[in-house]
């Protein structure tokens, strides 16, 4: 979360037209290898509008002015999405017009239902979406714009015992915003280049939710001005803006009247030269806010209570302050040094729950020097020291001093034109001091070390390998003694070569070794210590006898023992005791059959090329898994596996329209798992139709 | 010149790293404390024991052990989009650091914590287990006037072995239960206090 979360003009200055237009990423693939990028359901686009919609959104305008359309222009679209695995199967169906007149006005319709059924639960999504909003350019410096959204959330879950648990989440919002942006000004004499822009703001939200209905009015204005400073390089930047509500709720029970919400901020910067190649940057930032709403009853901790006699009328204070100033200079061409400085403040307070209070002070300093040798060696050393203060209130024992110290160097050399080495290592200290350790005894300080190299070369043309070493070690101090049982140190150590071998065009083997041990003691209990050793070993052959089929064998081999270091009973000298052995062979075989593969050109040179391919494919994998207990000698065999067999293509129709699909058909075996889960369709497809 | 400063610079980062990282002493562990033990991680299941255990005995150094260094949580939809929440992506990267920071609030301000995991399978493969488990989270906190907050919901772990150990890597809340919070509300919560 940023410094600067409830900045409303960041947050809400999204284009509807640019937002409807956005087409969340196809859910593809196996379920059982999610991606870890983008989990978080905020970042969807449906909680994003929905957000935006109950927030008042404004309408971004363009950067410059487009040159004036002749006649009018009418761009109907429409979009197709469907996807399904094993988890789930859905569809979203969105039609989209824009139409641009001569007189600089641009509308946008935007009209769109998803639907998600899943398959190994018994839940349903429906999220409907209706958005209409105009843009108008009036002359070089100054738009405005209306907008209408319509967005409705619907989740229905089956409960235990038969029933439905419905979630409602349905907003409809008219936003307002005009612009007026002077980026230019030739003929200013004290001042090079002055630019400034002001934007006036207006929404009116009418939302239902599942205990209230809420009424929002709602307007804004900011702006902001920068410049520049003939004689000398001084740039100065302000922006400040302040924004309302008027808001109302009602339950079945009662009605509350005078809510609402104010927002106040401001930030400024400047950036100088203060000698040869010394710059200076200040950035200060201020905001301010007061939002009272109808809230849903919590416990302590923030249990939500249901129903609508727990809904009451909470005030919300949030401040934020922060102040950052940094300094970078080239002392020489191969020298360069940078210092950046930081004091953040932000305070959270409730006028009813107030278990919810905190106080957050930050104060930053980190320091970086990069310096190339004359042989060529870039080598980077930095300092980092941040102590962050979290107050949570007199009623909470949790406030505490959060120290961090950083110190890492880092190593690059360019051997030859061939070979390449990095060396990189750092040191991190995590202090955490509670301000109450007796009722709180959680104090602890934590020690991360990591050591990395790689070298990497192209022995032959034909062979590139690689090697990489590297240590992690981490140590875990709990202070007291009602936390310190679970003292302990972890280390990691691992040596990774890879080679890849191209014989020709048509075939390449990639191979990568791998041993990996670690050890993980715990300080207060000599028994409690494990050692974990693995071997590592995969080979790809990717082979393509003609030019429309790719094979491809993958198989990978992992053995890897635990045990602990246990006294001896007659010596009383530590030793290695093993107590499990497992293997695992997985294999993969893919075959990919590129059954029609056209690029069709118009007749005329500047006509776009059609890409259109179907491909054929089949894919098996098959994973053994050997697991022997030493100390009972005892083996375990599980084996699981999948087939998957389908095709995907791409077709180009021309003029913006296109189809993308994929689908195969999955049949798993494993032990475990739902009949559900073991024989599905994996599919995806996009289509796209402008008119 | 250069290569004087820049080992001089080295020597500095060096001869400091070595007194400001000092670490301060740790009390042996009280042995009437009941503490949480190691549990090694060599079943999936061993997962949710670790789990439990650490949060029963409110240790979150075992806790600690079983999340895996790429965890990820992601909360239900309509714990998203709670109007608690407006304006703040506090789910955003949601990382192990993020999950330790919220687990030590949670247990610092709790007099008792007890949790009832039910996992079942509904994918195993060799190193990879996806449980859909049914929780329950009962809090009894430490501010006066004392109060007992239960927690409910339904989610997704995904179990990976890494290097020989079973660890969480990615906790997905899928369904809420009805006139009950689900334990990603109360992460958020607690996020929202950590990260205003």
């Amino acid at each position: 979360m940023g410094f600067v979360r409830g900045m409303f003009w960041k947050a809400t200055a999204i284009s509807i037209a640019a937002a409807s237009l956005s087409v969340p990423a196809i859910v593809r693939g196996d379920q059982a290898t999610p991606t870890y990028q983008d989990t978080t359901k905020t970042t969807s686009t449906l909680a994003d509008l929905a957000r935006r919609a109950a927030e008042g959104g404004t309408v971004d305008t363009p950067d410059t002015v487009a040159s004036a359309p002749i006649g009018i222009r009418f761009s109907p679209s429409y979009l197709n999405l469907i996807s399904g695995d094993v988890n789930s199967i859905g569809m979203k169906n969105a039609f989209q017009t824009t139409m641009l007149t001569p007189f600089g006005s641009t509308f946008n319709f935007y009209v769109s239902a998803d639907e998600r059924h899943y398959r190994l639960q018994d839940k349903f999504d429906e999220n409907k979406q209706l958005s209409a909003s105009v843009l108008h350019v009036f002359n070089l410096f100054t738009s405005g714009s209306i907008g209408f959204l319509d967005s409705r959330v619907f989740n229905r879950s089956v409960i235990p015992g038969g029933g439905f648990q419905d979630y409602v989440f349905n907003d409809q919002s008219v936003t307002a915003s005009g612009l007026y942006k002077r980026t230019h000004r030739p003929h200013s004499t004290p001042l090079r280049l002055l630019r400034f822009d002001a934007t006036a703001t207006g929404a009116a939200v009418q939302g239902e939710r599942t205990y209230k209905n809420d009424q929002t009015l709602a307007a804004g204005g900011f702006g902001g001005v920068s410049t520049e400073l003939r004689s000398r390089f001084l740039r100065i930047d302000a922006r400040g803006g302040r924004r309302e509500t008027w808001d109302r709720s009602e339950t079945s029970l009662a009605e509350f009247d005078g809510l609402g919400s104010r927002e106040d901020s401001l930030s400024t910067g400047l950036l100088t030269e203060l000698g040869d190649s010394i710059f200076v940057d200040a950035k200060y930032v201020y905001y301010d806010a007061t939002r009272s709403w109808a809230d849903q009853a919590q416990g302590s901790l923030g249990g939500q209570q249901g129903g609508a006699q727990n809904v009451f009328e909470e005030t919300e204070t949030r401040s934020a302050r922060g102040t950052v100033i940094a300094l970078r200079a080239k002392v020489w061409n191969q020298l360069r040094l940078t210092v950046t400085g930081n004091h953040d403040s932000q305070l959270n307070n409730y006028a009813v729950q107030t278990t919810r209070y905190s106080n957050t002070v930050t104060d930053g300093l980190k320091g970086s020097v990069l310096y190339t040798s004359p042989w060529r060696t870039v080598a980077t050393i930095s300092l980092e020291n941040t102590e962050t203060l979290r107050d949570l209130g007199p009623l909470s024992v949790s406030s505490y001093n959060d120290t961090r110290k950083r110190v890492s160097i880092g190593f690059r050399q360019r051997v030859s034109k061939t070979m390449s080495m990095d060396v990189s290592g750092s040191t991190m200290l995590t202090r955490s001091e509670y301000l109450d350790p007796v009722a709180n005894p959680r104090d602890r300080d934590q020690v991360d070390n990591n050591v990395a190299v790689r070298i990497g070369s192209r022995l032959h043309p034909n062979l590139e390998t690689s090697v990489s070493l590297s240590y992690l070690g981490s140590e875990i101090i709990n202070i007291d003694q009602s936390q310190s049982e679970n003292n302990r140190t972890r280390e990691l150590y691992e040596l990774r070569p890879a080679f890849i071998y191209t014989f020709s065009d048509r075939f390449l083997i990639s191979q990568s070794y791998g041993v990996s041990i670690e050890h993980t003691d715990f300080t207060y209990t000599q028994a409690n210590n494990f050692l974990d050793r693995n071997l590592i070993f995969t080979n790809k052959f990717d082979y393509r006898p003609t030019s429309r089929i790719a094979l491809i064998f993958d198989y990978a081999y992992n053995f890897h023992d635990n045990g602990s270091y246990l006294p001896d009973e007659v010596t009383g000298n530590e030793e290695l005791s093993v107590q499990g052995e497992d293997r695992r062979d997985r294999i993969l075989l893919k075959l990919d059959y590129h059954v029609m593969s056209r690029a069709v050109k118009g007749p005329l040179p500047a006509d776009p090329v059609l890409e259109r391919d179907l491909w054929f494919f089949a894919e098996e994998q098959y994973s053994r898994f050997e697991d022997r207990e030493l100390t009972s000698d005892t083996k375990r065999v599980t084996t699981d596996g999948q087939i998957k067999v389908g095709a995907r293509g791409d077709y180009d129709f021309g003029n913006g329209r296109s189809l993308t699909f994929s689908m195969a058909r999955v049949k798993r075996f494993s032990r475990f798992g739902s009949e559900a889960e073991k024989d599905f369709w994996d599919i995806s497809s996009a289509f796209n139709y402008p008119f | 010149m250069a290569t004087r400063l820049g080992l001089s610079l080295l020597g500095v980062v060096l001869a400091m790293s070595g007194c400001l990282f000092d670490t301060r002493e740790a009390r042996p562990p009280d042995p009437n404390s009941g503490g949480c033990g190691a549990i090694s991680l060599t079943t999936p299941d061993d997962v949710f024991e670790a789990m439990t255990c650490a949060l029963e005995s409110e240790q979150d150094a075992a806790y600690e052990r079983v999340l895996s260094e790429r965890f990820v949580f992601s909360p239900t939809q309509e714990d998203s989009l709670d109007q608690t929440f407006a304006g703040t992506a506090v789910y955003a990267n949601w990382t192990k650091t993020v999950e330790m920071d919220v687990l030590r609030l949670m247990l610092s301000d709790a007099q008792t914590v007890a949790v009832d995991f039910t996992p079942s399978v509904l994918i195993n493969q060799t190193t990879f287990v996806r449980f859909r488990v049914p929780y329950q989270l009962v809090v009894v906190n430490v501010a006066t006037p004392t109060d007992t907050t239960r927690y409910a919901g339904v989610a997704q772990f995904d179990v990976r072995n890494e290097g020989g150990n079973w660890r969480l890597t990615f906790w997905d809340e899928i369904e809420t239960v009805p006139n009950l919070s689900t334990w990603g509300y109360l992460k958020g919560i607690l996020r929202l206090r950590l990260n205003p």
